[in-house]
């Protein structure tokens, strides 16, 4: 991190400039130029200075002018102006046009330049590393590498999610659980022309119905109990960049047709506010559920459903994706080796077959972390099969570990299924293929 | 510099900025002794001329400088001539405070150059 930062002191009075010059240096990062008139260090404004002290009252040039210049040449470049006196008026202006910093000469003048001066680095620092995490970023989410699979399913996933980034369509995202919908999401984002705006993603589940209308527009101050402050929303911050709505199916009606309403006229309120803001960015969706279905049912208005189908990609279960999840498992393993500097990892035939057979009901959340916590079992170079084992919550193997009664797994599984469609017992008994009235009597009878 | 003779300047300021380093104090004393003549003719031009601006220019030039070197008889004084040339008030005040800066700023210059 430690590299030269050349400070460009422009000052008329020697004797001042000298301390300056000193006091600076004494930071062995710094190097200091001095400079006694505007002109001199005008003409030598393209050594690339990192930051500027400057003279306001120079025998050649006012201060506005010199920092004209400067911002003029390259606005990026902090000029700290210093004053023989505490003009109020003066330093408005100077700071409206663009100074870092205002600063009186007096006894205390060079610790808050030192002060200043480092508080400038630390900012440049931290604007090199945002940039370098950027590209870091749309480096990790290159479509090559954050996503992996050769099955068929998957090349029509590609397929679309090209089609995506080439354009400015909507696009809505379904899948289980742990497909790896919110990195499709972020290829999308990373590799459109909207990858250096921001990418906002919010979970619909995560946010209490109350307060999600003030988290994706924003609010007033005083609009509603606890809104102490103005607040932008999530749509506001997405800018001209993404906004990812995870779990859009979990919406409440009302705020459905708000939402609508925002995606219709492109524009939105902030809560308790007046001002229209436009809408520029692009709206990606996902959900796990089927929400065709959905719509069926009433629980989700149809009109809002067109309008955020836009671009549908549909991610496979694991389960049907065929070789792709041992290409997926090698993938973490060469992922897990390197984060941690291990060796070449080897996954035992054995092994490949028992994690090929799996059912994945966590998909590649899950994979990953079967395979991380087997590569961490392993004691040399192979993983073998008893390094993999699954803990999935809702995995047959656990299951079958419990050794219940026939009688009592089949009411663990109806109760399962009940729970999981929402006491649904049509769909339910459709999916199970039994008759209702079976499942009727199991509740009837209490055992579910 | 005999026992008896009172001490007008106090370097502790200026050492303090150095952090210990005699070649920065030592550069700094001369740059000091080196500028002041020229910073008072300047004064004393502007007076005879009654240019105030070029007295208030020379006046403010030199303040830091004396307020580094630690010259208490002079910090106040070298505000005064800067002020009064300024708002161009009390303006009969200022030859006799050029006067006492000029003897000051000579006998300070004795002290530095034989300090030590």
């Amino acid at each position: 991190m430690a590299k030269d930062f050349n400070v460009f002191v422009v000052e008329d009075d020697e004797f001042y400039g000298e301390i300056l010059e000193y006091h600076l240096s004494l930071n062995p990062d710094i190097t200091v130029t001095k400079f006694s008139t505007g002109k001199e260090f005008l003409q030598n404004l393209d050594k690339g200075p990192g930051a500027v002290t400057l003279d306001y009252s120079l025998p050649d040039m006012s201060g506005e002018e010199v920092l004209r210049k400067i911002k003029e040449y390259d606005a990026d470049i902090p000029v700290v102006i210093i004053s023989g006196q505490e003009d109020i008026k003066t330093a408005i202006t100077l700071l409206k046009d663009g100074a870092y910093d205002y600063i009186v000469k007096d006894e205390d003048t060079k610790d808050r330049i030192w002060n200043t001066i480092r508080n400038i680095r630390e900012k440049e620092n931290l604007k090199e590393e945002i940039s370098q995490l950027k590209q870091q970023v749309t480096q990790k989410y290159d479509i090559t590498t954050s996503m992996v699979g050769n099955s068929p399913a998957m090349k029509k996933v590609f397929a679309m999610v090209e089609k995506a980034v080439s354009s400015n369509i909507t696009v809505s995202i379904t899948g289980e659980t742990g497909t790896g919908k919110e990195v499709v999401a972020k290829a999308i984002h990373y590799n459109s022309a909207r990858a250096k705006k921001p990418f906002v993603a919010v979970n619909i589940t995560a946010i209490p119905k109350e307060l999600i209308e003030s988290e994706l527009f924003g609010h007033e101050k005083g609009s509603f109990t606890g809104a102490v402050s103005r607040r932008i929303g999530k749509f506001e911050e997405a800018g001209e960049g993404t906004i990812f709505l995870d779990e859009i199916g979990e919406m409440d009606i009302n705020m459905q047709s708000k939402l609508l309403r925002v995606l219709q006229e492109r524009e939105l309120n902030r809560v308790g506010g007046n001002d229209t803001v436009k809408l520029k960015c692009r709206v990606i969706s996902a959900t796990h559920k089927d929400m065709a279905e959905e719509v069926r049912k009433g629980n989700f208005r149809e009109d809002l459903y067109y309008r955020l189908l836009g671009l549908p990609i549909n991610l496979p279960p694991l389960r049907e994706r065929g070789n792709d999840i041992l290409l997926l498992a090698k993938h973490f393993i060469d992922e897990y080796a390197q984060e941690n500097d291990l060796g070449k990892l080897k996954l035992a035939t054995k092994a490949q077959n028992k994690i090929f057979k799996y059912p994945w009901p966590g998909n590649i959340r899950e994979l990953k972390a079967v395979i991380e916590l087997s590569c961490v079992m392993t004691d040399s170079d192979t993983i073998e099969e008893e390094h993999v084992t699954f803990n999935s919550t809702g995995s047959i193997d656990t299951l079958l570990q419990a050794e219940m009664s026939l009688e009592e797994y089949k009411n663990r599984i109806v109760k399962h299924y009940l729970d999981k469609y929402n006491n649904d017992v049509v769909t339910v008994a459709k999916k199970l293929d039994i008759g209702k009235s079976t499942i009727y009597r199991m509740l009837q009878e209490r055992v579910i | 510099m005999s026992m008896s003779e009172e001490k007008l300047y106090d370097l502790s300021q200026l050492e303090a900025v150095a952090s210990g380093s005699q070649e920065f104090i030592d550069k700094m004393v001369d740059m000091f002794i080196n500028m002041s003549p020229d910073l008072i003719n300047r004064i004393k031009t502007g007076l005879a001329d009654q240019d105030w601006e070029e007295v208030r220019s020379a006046a403010h030039k030199m303040k830091p400088s004396i307020d580094m070197m630690g010259i208490s008889s002079l910090t106040g004084k070298i505000r005064e001539i800067e002020g009064n040339a300024k708002t161009q008030e009390n303006l009969e005040d200022i030859p006799e405070l050029v006067n006492f800066l000029e003897t000051e700023i000579t006998q300070v210059s004795i002290q530095l150059k034989n300090r030590n």
